[in-house]
């Protein structure tokens, strides 16, 4: 059985006014996990999450794993 | 039938100077007879999941739902109660305690239930007996294998035939010949009717559980449903 796997990097930025420090704040955070959401479902149909890897701090990318789903 | 629910559980660890939120509003439900995998990044809040889940912590918000009672306000000898009679745990670095022998450490758990001796023994031989550890029943920990203590461990953990395991990284210190053996084991103890609820970081562990939930930061991201239960 092959699998085909693919390395997405997912922009990890929010603009939110206000407030300069990125990092800790958590409405912030949580507009970050709702894009990151976002972007696994929007591929979700043909393409299986499989794992979330750890930003660099101050990183504006994500490194996601997902392989495509089979049949 | 929901196991275990949880609803907007929130944990919060302060020291000083800084707060931290390990878990922000997670809503989570597993049902009897399941095998839930929890990956995520370090730091995440897989393993403050776990211990709240587990009994051996309390959130600092939020409900947690466990065997259709609302626990999350329970004091510590109301959790350690309900804990002893229905969870076994298996932990990355198996703990089982130096001093005492294989049958000694998968006793324990019987002991803390007031299970007496004739049954104690009937039931530790039987499970020692299904992880092929029998032949080392009077040996030590330090004398055995990762793979053996592992096993050893998961023999300490169901011996009192609990409903539900929680296993956080249970092969992350095993070569992966011994790591397969311990999820064939957990598969196995799920197929017969024992809820498991797994962190780990290991996307080839987790594709034995029926469903994956992706936590990052406190958040549950995403859940993947591999197989119907």
């Amino acid at each position: 059985m092959a699998f085909s796997y693919k390395l997405e990097s997912l922009p990890w930025e929010v603009s939110m006014a206000g407030d300069d420090d990125n990092e800790g704040n958590p409405s912030q955070t949580l507009e970050k996990i709702l894009k990151l959401r976002e972007y696994i479902a929007a591929l979700s149909v043909e393409w299986e999450l499989i794992q979330i890897y750890t930003p660099e701090p101050n990183a504006r990318h994500i490194q996601v794993l997902f392989r495509k789903r089979n049949g | 039938m929901a196991m275990l629910k949880t609803v907007d559980l929130v944990k919060v660890f302060r020291t000083e100077e800084v707060e931290t939120t390990a878990l922000n509003k997670v809503n989570i439900e597993v049902k009897e007879g399941e095998f839930v995998a929890i990956m995520g990044p370090s730091g995440c809040g897989k393993s403050t999941l776990l211990n709240i889940v587990g009994l051996l912590d309390n959130p600092s918000g939020g409900e947690l739902h466990f065997l259709g009672h609302e626990v999350s306000k329970f004091k510590e000898k109301q959790r350690t109660n309900l804990r002893k009679a229905n969870i076994g745990f298996v932990f990355q670095s198996f703990n089982l305690i130096d001093e005492l022998t294989v049958f000694e450490n998968v006793e324990l758990p019987l002991l803390y239930l007031g299970v007496s001796a004739t049954e104690r023994k009937r039931k530790v031989e039987a499970v020692l007996d299904r992880m092929k550890m029998s032949h080392r029943r009077n040996h030590f920990p330090q004398q055995l294998s990762g793979g053996q203590q592992q096993r050893v461990a998961i023999a300490r953990a169901v011996v009192a035939n609990p409903k539900l395991i929680l296993a956080d990284e249970p092969t992350g210190n095993l070569d992966s010949a011994n790591g397969e053996e311990v999820m064939n084991l957990l598969s196995e103890l799920n197929s017969e009717g024992t809820t498991i609820v797994m962190v780990t970081h290991s996307p080839s562990d987790a594709e034995k559980a029926h469903r994956i939930i992706h936590l990052f930061d406190g958040h549950v991201v995403t859940e993947n449903v591999k197989r119907i239960l």
